[in-house]
């Protein structure tokens, strides 16, 4: 039987792959490294990735609420991202039974079939699995384009995904990434001044959410992510949702590592079921 | 309750066309080309209002946010120099309306202290 084994999340701001490069022992190459470890620790046959495409994969002529990709392959970044282009196995067979049992469980999820990704997968994998070994399930959310799914659906979707997990009879072992920030504006009006182009416009909400997931508080953070505080955190603040969907997959379990860059609206995690709790 | 940034503010079907120039932009190299020659000759094919274009032409994105784009889109006018905008031209244009989306937003410290 297929079992969840571990959860991670980190941002994928696109500069980092560039940065780490010129920079090897920089406070990111070490925080992904230290995800890394956490996932090759825990040998995963299959990542089940939680993602918000910026535009690239889909645009708004036909633009998905929720979206899975049902192929063998992918491959990116289709955005000009400044890193390696990689081809990604995906589990086909496993991604379809993921869409079928969500769609009789009423996830309505678009079916996507034929489609690059761009760094809002890339940038994690590069960092958490380079050798692009490991087939995905890539979930697409959408958490830039208002009106967002609520919260509480997003964590749904998770425990949805979670069961279509449980039912599947091959023995593997499955791995959950959420991708994304937790608090940003990305080219909006609420960045910071100067030559950088992002801001985190609610510091006060970050810390909410840096506590919430410390501490399991799941209903206090559903809770509070309102489709206006997501909008008060910046333009891409719904990327939170990919987190959320993560944790609707875990139960209220703590982090074995957690750590924040407030100062970028970013978290790195790993929730792990064989180590214990901080 | 308002939603994100402009993009649910005004339901005319012309903000699309402004957000469909952003992302080709990115998308189609040849368009790219175009809108770093000449913008005013590489949006004609486009179905937008006159603010839009006025505002398209003139590289007035904080303009292109109030009608409604999507600012993240938005970026990819500093990215491949369209309008001879830098990041840094950019950041400053952008944030001159900032004001007004603290309004929308509610009292939030977003201009922080780094």
């Amino acid at each position: 039987m297929a079992e969840i084994v571990a959860a991670f999340g980190v941002p994928h701001t696109p500069a980092f792959p560039e940065h780490v490069l010129a920079n090897p022992n920089c406070i990111e190459a070490k925080l992904f490294a230290e995800v890394a470890k956490h996932l090759e620790a825990v040998k995963p046959d299959v990542i089940v990735i939680f993602d918000s495409d910026h535009f690239n994969t889909f645009f708004l002529d036909n633009l998905p609420t929720f979206a899975i990709g049902v192929t063998d392959k992918t491959k990116g970044p289709n955005d000009e991202t400044n890193m390696p282009t990689y081809q990604v196995p995906i589990n086909e067979t496993l991604a379809l039974h993921v869409h079928k049992h969500g769609i009789v469980t009423g996830f309505d999820f678009s079916l996507t079939q034929e489609f690059e990704i761009d760094h809002s997968i890339l940038v994690p994998l590069h960092f958490l699995t380079p050798l692009m070994n490991i087939p995905i399930v890539p979930i697409f959310i959408n958490g830039l384009v208002p009106p967002l799914p609520a919260a509480r659906r997003c964590f749904s979707l998770g425990k949805m995904v979670k069961e279509a997990i449980a039912l599947w009879p091959e023995d593997m072992r499955v791995a959950v990434v959420a991708s994304g920030s937790w608090a940003l504006e990305a080219g909006g009006p609420r960045m910071h001044a100067g030559e950088g182009i992002f801001g985190v416009p609610d510091p006060e909400w970050f810390k909410r959410i840096m506590r919430h997931m410390e501490k399991a508080e799941i209903e206090e953070l559903l809770e509070s992510a309102t489709s206006h505080q997501l909008a008060k955190a910046g333009n891409v603040g719904g990327e939170l949702l990919n987190w959320i969907s993560l944790l609707g997959m875990l139960g209220p379990r703590r982090p074995v590592f957690l750590e924040t860059q407030a100062e970028l609206g970013l978290g790195y995690a790993a929730w792990r079921w064989d180590v214990k709790e901080n | 309750m308002p939603h994100g940034d402009g993009m649910s503010k005004r339901i005319e079907m012309s903000a699309y066309q402004v957000n469909k120039i952003c992302h080709l932009i990115l998308h189609d190299k040849v368009f790219r080309a175009a809108m770093q020659e000449d913008v005013e000759s590489a949006v004609v094919p486009f179905e937008l209002n006159d603010e839009e274009r006025a505002a398209l032409i003139r590289g007035d994105v904080a303009k292109l946010v109030d009608l409604g784009a999507a600012s993240f889109l938005l970026m990819t006018f500093p990215r491949f120099g369209i309008c001879g905008l830098t990041f840094k031209s950019y950041n400053e244009k952008i944030r001159s309306i900032a004001d007004q989306e603290h309004r929308r937003y509610g009292s939030t410290p977003y201009k922080s202290a780094q």
